[in-house]
C-alpha cells in the first residue's frame, strides 16, 4: 500500500493528458481540404487521440489504486499504448504528402515526442518500484 | 603508545589596532599517557580546543612538536597524516558531526569505509548497542536527538579501536543521564588501554578522570 | 575511489531538489550547445546540397515568372509555382556566346495529388541536354527515366501501387531521390514528353495555366557556361539580347541564402553564449552557496581521516555525475526537439536544412557532452578549492 504520489505518477497524467489535448488542439492535424473532405492525417489524429485517452485513463486508474503491484501493472501498460500512439500517424495511418504540411511537420513529431517521454516515465517508474522490491 | 606535545604553540592573527597577534596556545608540554583518562577544563576560549585539534593532527601549531609514539604528526604529509588519524586517533568534534546522508551504521563504519576496508556489521552494531541506540541503525541523523547523535559519533570515534581517543565537549547539552553515560564510556576506553583526553567545562567529569588539568588564556597547568 | 563514488550518489540522493535544479540548469548547457550546432550544420549542410543540386550557373526564366511563383519559391521551398515561354526562346538562348550546354525545363503544379489538398511541384527535364537533375537521379535510379515515368523527391509519400494521379492520368513512380534540405524534395520529376502530356490533360480539364501551344511550352533554361567566359557578362548578355526573359545568376541565387544562414547561425550563436554565461554563472554561485552550507561535512570528513585528495576527488565525483547527467539530459532534449521537428524548423526558417550524417552527429553529441561536463565541474572546482582548504578546527568551533 502507498498513499504517496511521486514524480511518474503525475508526469504519467500530464504526459498523457498533453498527449490528448494537444491532438485535438495545439498538434492538432490539418483541416479539411477546400471541398470540405478530411484526408487521411485527420483519422490518423483522431486514433491517436482515442489511444491518448485511453493512456489518460490508466494514469488516472493509477493515481486512485493504492497498490504498488497494481500501479506497476499500469506502468507497464502504458509502455505500449504510448509506442502504439507514436507509431499511428506515418505508420498505421498514413500521412499527407508534403512534410510542410501540419500533419507532418507538428503532429507526427509532437506525439512522437509525447510518446518518448511517456515511455521514459513509464519506464523509470518501474525500475524505481522494481529497485525498492 | 602516548601522544606528546612538546612546545607546542599556535598563534592567531587577527585585525586589531592593538595587538594582532594572539596566542590561542602559549607554549606547552603536554603527555596524554596510554590507559589513563585526562581531563583539560577551562573557560571556552581559553584554548583547550585549539589544543585537543593541534594534538588530532587537524590544526598545525606554530611552534613545537605532536608525537604519537616515535612519528612527529605535523612531519607527515596531508595525505599520511589523515591516514594516521583515521586509524589511531578517534575523535569526538563538539556539536553534531554525523553526515546527513548516510544512515546510523553508514556513519559509524565511516572511517572503515573511508578507506575501503571491509567491515561487518558484528563490531559498528556492538559499538550501537553500547552506546545504546542499535535501534536506530537505519535511522537517518536527521531523525536523531542531540544525545543520539553525540553517542554516535562516539561509536564512530571507537569503530577502529583507536589508541589515542580525543573528545571536545562530548557531554554539552546533554542531560544528566547521558552526561554519565558518555563519561563511563570514554573510562572503559581508558582502562581498555586508550589514551583518552576529555575537553570540558563540566563538573561532574572530575569523578571520571585520573588527571585534571585547567587551562587558562592558552596556558594549561595543573589544578 | 570506491568510497568517494558511494558517497557521492548518497549525497545526491538525500538532497533530490538541489540535485535536480543543478541537473537541471547543466541540462541548459549541453541542450544549447547541441541544439543549436545541429541546427546551424544542418543549415550549412542545407546550403551545400542546395548548391550541389542547383548544378546551373545560369537559370533564364520569362519577365512574368513572379506573378505564378519564382524560381527560388520553388527550388528552395517547394511551393508550386508555373510560367511558361515558347520554345523559341531556348533557341535564342543556345546560341549566345558562352552558352556552353543549355537545358529546358518545365514546370507545372498539380491540381490535387490524390491524397491530400495541396498542390505538388513537377518538374519536366529534357533528358537529351539535362545536367542538373540526371546526375542526381543516378545517385539513386540506374534506369532511364522513360514516358509516364515519376521520379519522386525524398519527402513524398509513395501510394502502395506506386501510381500517381495527375490531371487523371495515372504514372509510375520509378524511384525516390536523396533527402536535399530542399524545396526539390517535395517535388516529382518527369521528361519532357510525359509533362507535356499533363499539361494537356489540364487543359482539356478546364485548367489555363499557358495561353500558347502546350507542346512548344517550356519554362526556364539551365544554363553552363563555358570555360573561359564569365557568368556575369553571359548573363548580361542574355538579359541584353533575348526579349521578355530574366537570366539570373545562380551564384547570386545561393548567397540569399547564405546571407539568411549567417543571421540565423549568428543569432543561434549569440543565444549560446547567453544561456551558457546564465548558467555557468548561476551554477557557480549555487556552487558557492552550497559549500558555504557543506563546510561542516567537509570538516567531519577531515576529523574523521579523509585526506584532502580525497575530499577533492568527492567534490569532483559529485559535479561530474551531476554535470554529466545534466548534460546527458541536456542533449536528449535537444534531440527530441531538433530531430522530430526538422521539418518545422525548416518551414519556419524558409532555408534549405539537411540534418549531417550520424557520424557527425554522434561527434556533435560526443563533443558538446564532454564540453558541457567540462564546464559544468570547472564551475565547482572554484568553490572546491576553498572547501577543501578550510580550517577544519575553526570550523568545528564554530557552533560551539
Amino acid at each position: 500500500m502507498e498513499k504517496k504520489i511521486n514524480v511518474t505518477d503525475i508526469a504519467l497524467l500530464v504526459l498523457s493528458a498533453a498527449l490528448l489535448i494537444g491532438v485535438l488542439t495545439v498538434f492538432a492535424p490539418c483541416g479539411p481540404k477546400e471541398d470540405g473532405g478530411w484526408m487521411t492525417c485527420h483519422w490518423a489524429g483522431n486514433a491517436t487521440a482515442g489511444v491518448a485517452a485511453v493512456l489518460t485513463v490508466l494514469a488516472l486508474v493509477r493515481l486512485l489504486m493504492r497498490d504498488a503491484k497494481i500501479r506497476l501493472g499500469l506502468s507497464a501498460a502504458m509502455i505500449p499504448a504510448a509506442l502504439l500512439a507514436a507509431l499511428i500517424p506515418g505508420r498505421i495511418i498514413r500521412l499527407c504528402m508534403m512534410p510542410s504540411m501540419r500533419c507532418r511537420a507538428v503532429m507526427s513529431p509532437a506525439v512522437a515526442v509525447c510518446a518518448v517521454l511517456i515511455i521514459a516515465a513509464a519506464g523509470v517508474d518501474i525500475l524505481m518500484r522494481r529497485k525498492k522490491g | 603508545m602516548e601522544l606528546r606535545a612538546e612546545g607546542v604553540s599556535r598563534r592567531y592573527f587577527r585585525q586589531s589596532k592593538l595587538s594582532n597577534v594572539f596566542f590561542a596556545v602559549k607554549e606547552t608540554n603536554f603527555a596524554l599517557p596510554a590507559g589513563k583518562l585526562t581531563e583539560i577544563t577551562g573557560r571556552s576560549g581559553s584554548g583547550k580546543s585549539t589544543l585537543l585539534h593541534m594534538l588530532a593532527g587537524l590544526l598545525a601549531p606554530t611552534t613545537g612538536r605532536v608525537l604519537l609514539g616515535d612519528t612527529d604528526l605535523y612531519a607527515l604529509d596531508d595525505a599520511e597524516r589523515s591516514k594516521l588519524r583515521n586509524e589511531h586517533i578517534g575523535v569526538i568534534p563538539q556539536g553534531q558531526t554525523a553526515l546527513r546522508s548516510l544512515t546510523v551504521l553508514e556513519n559509524v563504519k565511516l572511517p572503515c569505509l573511508m578507506y575501503g576496508d571491509e567491515v561487518s556489521d558484528e563490531i559498528p552494531m556492538s559499538l550501537l548497542e553500547r552506546v545504546g541506540i542499535a535501534a536506530l541503525r537505519d535511522a537517518y541523523p536527521n531523525e536523531l536527538s542531540g544525545g543520539e547523535l553525540r553517542r554516535l559519533a562516539i561509536a564512530r570515534a571507537l569503530l577502529r579501536r583507536p589508541r589515542v581517543l580525543l573528545a571536545d565537549e562530548p557531554t554539552s547539552n546533554l542531560d544528566d543521564e547521558n552526561t554519565h553515560a558518555v563519561l563511563r564510556l570514554l573510562r572503559q576506553c581508558a582502562d581498555e588501554g586508550a589514551a583518552v583526553l576529555l575537553v570540558t567545562h563540566e563538573r561532574e567529569a572530575a569523578e571520571y578522570a585520573d588527571r585534571v588539568l585547567y587551562m587558562s588564556d592558552g596556558v594549561l597547568s595543573a589544578e | 575511489m570506491k568510497f568517494e563514488k558511494d558517497l557521492s550518489v548518497k549525497n545526491l540522493k538525500r538532497k533530490p531538489a538541489r540535485t535536480a535544479a543543478l541537473v537541471i540548469l547543466s541540462a541548459f548547457l549541453s541542450f544549447s550547445i547541441f541544439g543549436g550546432s545541429l541546427v546551424v550544420m544542418s543549415l550549412q549542410n542545407g546550403l551545400k546540397s542546395y548548391e550541389a543540386r542547383l548544378g546551373a550557373d545560369i537559370i533564364v526564366v520569362p519577365n512574368q515568372a513572379r506573378s505564378h511563383g519564382t524560381v527560388d519559391s520553388i527550388l528552395l521551398q517547394g511551393i508550386p509555382g508555373y510560367f511558361y515561354m515558347d520554345e523559341s526562346y531556348f533557341e535564342k538562348i543556345s546560341v549566345r556566346e558562352g552558352v556552353e550546354i543549355a537545358s529546358p525545363q518545365f514546370f507545372l503544379a498539380s491540381a490535387s495529388a490524390g491524397c491530400c489538398s495541396v498542390a505538388v511541384q513537377i518538374i519536366g527535364f529534357d533528358p537529351e541536354t539535362d545536367f542538373s537533375i540526371q546526375p542526381w537521379i543516378r545517385e539513386s535510379y540506374g534506369g532511364a527515366v522513360g514516358d509516364g515515368d515519376l521520379i519522386v523527391g525524398s519527402s513524398i509519400e509513395i501510394p502502395a501501387n506506386r501510381k500517381l494521379v495527375f490531371y487523371n492520368n495515372s504514372y509510375n513512380v520509378v524511384a525516390q531521390l536523396d533527402e536535399t534540405g530542399t524545396g526539390l524534395d517535395t517535388a516529382v520529376y518527369a521528361n519532357m514528353s510525359t509533362i507535356r502530356e499533363m499539361l494537356e490533360s489540364s487543359t482539356k480539364q478546364g485548367f489555363r495555366y499557358y495561353d500558347g501551344d502546350p507542346a512548344r511550352a517550356i519554362s526556364s533554361v539551365m544554363i553552363k557556361v563555358g570555360d573561359g567566359y564569365g557568368i556575369e557578362d553571359v548573363a548580361n548578355d542574355i538579359n541584353v539580347h533575348v526579349r521578355k526573359v530574366e537570366a539570373t545568376q545562380a551564384k547570386s541565387m545561393i548567397s540569399s541564402i547564405a546571407g539568411g544562414l549567417t543571421n540565423v547561425s549568428r543569432v543561434i550563436g549569440v543565444l549560446v553564449v547567453v544561456i551558457w554565461i546564465l548558467a555557468l554563472a548561476i551554477l557557480m554561485v549555487a556552487f558557492v552557496m552550497i559549500s558555504n552550507e557543506r563546510t561542516k561535512e567537509f570538516a567531519v570528513l577531515r576529523v574523521v581521516g579523509a585526506s584532502e585528495k580525497m575530499l577533492k576527488r568527492l567534490l569532483r565525483t559529485e559535479s561530474i555525475i551531476i554535470s554529466g547527467v545534466g548534460a546527458l539530459c541536456g542533449a536528449a532534449a535537444a534531440a527530441l526537439v531538433v530531430f522530430p521537428f526538422g521539418g518545422l524548423v525548416k518551414r519556419s526558417l524558409d532555408l534549405p536544412y539537411l540534418l549531417p550524417d550520424a557520424g557527425v552527429t554522434a561527434a556533435l553529441l560526443f563533443g558538446s557532452v564532454a564540453l558541457s561536463v567540462l564546464a559544468g565541474s570547472l564551475t565547482s572546482a572554484a568553490s572546491a578549492r576553498r572547501l577543501v582548504k578550510n580550517d577544519t578546527g575553526l570550523i568545528l568551533r564554530e557552533d560551539a
